[in-house]
């Protein structure tokens, strides 16, 4: 029974290592940045994380008085420091953290799903393998919990007050305009570049991995969409117009100008007109 | 202290508590029906076209922003509700002619009724 017993776990625990080693070394699973995890296991993932930081933010004491607060001074160190990876309300990431993998989270959706104790922790701490760095050596105690008071105040600003602030403080960011070239229309390189454009990460786009994020609308139907942004008419030209520069359609926006080139935003277009084509006159509507 | 994981499945399963009595509930139906808020919007709670002329207003409590322009509270989307150009003079919303107090109800509602996605 015993021997039986023996020759089944190694059998099987031979068979289960084989596995694992054909899975990764045979490159059956994609260890690149251009390669979302299928849903499940970004699910699972999230699950595993949200637990775990979960009992790491329950160990930590917020300061008295802790209150979500924007002043210049530390929206600008927020500018400073962590908006290149995560941008803030109308302003973009720099161009790295686009197709970090995954992508840095939207700040404003932080502030929506996290307690100040739990944003304090990502500070503070950071995220392995994520890309997020432990600020603990790079920041006082007291800037960090800065840090986390202006996170928590960001859903109750707009993208007008916060640039306020930071112009405040001293400190403008200007966003560029973006190069411009030519090509047809790839849908397909639509949906991955919106991935490497971290779109994800304030919409919800069907063919994308990513949370459950309500900063900017769900895409599924934009395409659709009478109004781009609600301001221009639908129009493939509009919706590049607008991908491109969101500023100059409309500037109190709080979709950043990701300085994205006129091909890329083209091909966008296209994504979102083949998930959702533009009605046609006649015909009802029908449901997706 | 926080379960996220129970309590966001207790939140799938129990209809969150109302802020609006069933009165002013079939109010606000009334007056999203009488300003014929459906005929651009999808809304929580009424049978439609599924009209694509205007966002749906369905998850109205988990968006960040009115129009894109302004945080989501109760306040700025009374506000947008009234005079939307006063929020964003570009957006392509009309002014109905909806009063404050109409507003504010439509605003409760679908920030109460928002939570089918």
């Amino acid at each position: 029974m015993k021997r039986w017993l023996s020759a089944f776990l190694i059998s099987t625990g031979s068979i289960a290592a084989a596995g694992a080693g054909a899975l990764l070394l045979g490159e059956f699973y994609n260890l690149s940045a251009i390669r979302q995890h299928p849903a499940w296991v970004y699910g699972a993932i999230a699950l595993g994380r949200d637990a775990v930081i979960a009992v790491d933010a329950a160990g930590i004491d917020i300061p008295d008085g802790f209150a979500p607060r924007a002043t210049p001074r530390n929206a600008a160190l927020f500018q400073e420091n962590c908006a290149r990876c995560h941008g803030a309300p109308g302003l973009p990431p720099e161009d790295f953290a686009l197709a970090m993998l995954p992508v840095p989270t939207s700040p404003v959706d932080m502030a929506m799903h996290r307690s100040p104790a739990e944003i304090y922790r990502f500070v503070s701490e950071g995220l392995k393998m994520s890309g997020m760095p432990a600020w603990q050596q790079r920041m006082s105690e007291a800037q960090m919990w800065d840090v986390t008071a202006l996170v928590e105040a960001l859903p109750d600003l707009s993208p007008v007050e916060y640039q306020a602030l930071l112009r405040e403080a001293g400190d403008s960011a200007a966003p560029e305009f973006p190069k411009t070239s030519d090509g047809f229309l790839n849908p397909d390189r639509g949906r991955r570049l919106m991935q490497q454009y971290a779109c994800r990460s304030c919409h919800i786009i069907p063919g994308l991995v990513g949370r459950d994020v309500r900063v900017g609308p769900r895409l599924d139907r934009a395409g659709s969409r009478r109004y781009v942004a609600g301001v221009l008419p639908n129009t493939p030209e509009n919706m590049v117009r607008w991908i491109m520069n969101p500023q100059e359609v409309d500037p109190l926006s709080a979709m950043p100008d990701l300085d994205v080139p006129a091909d890329v935003a083209a091909d966008m277009a296209a994504y979102l007109y083949q998930l959702s084509p533009p009605d046609l006159p006649g015909p009802p509507e029908a449901e997706r | 202290m926080k379960t996220p994981l129970l309590f966001s499945l207790a939140l799938g399963f129990c209809q969150p508590a109302g802020q609006l009595s069933q009165d002013e509930t079939a109010q606000a139906r009334a007056l999203l029906t009488s300003y014929g808020c459906w005929s651009c919007h999808v809304v929580p709670g009424m049978p439609g076209p599924a009209s694509n002329t205007g966002p749906p207003l369905t998850g109205q409590a988990q968006k960040a922003y009115v129009a894109g322009v302004v945080p989501n509270t109760a306040d700025m989307l009374t506000a947008f509700i009234m005079d939307p150009r006063r929020i964003d003079p570009l957006t392509a919303m009309p002014e109905l002619g909806v009063t404050e107090s109409e507003a504010r109800l439509i605003a409760l509602y679908l920030l109460d009724h928002g939570g089918a996605r």
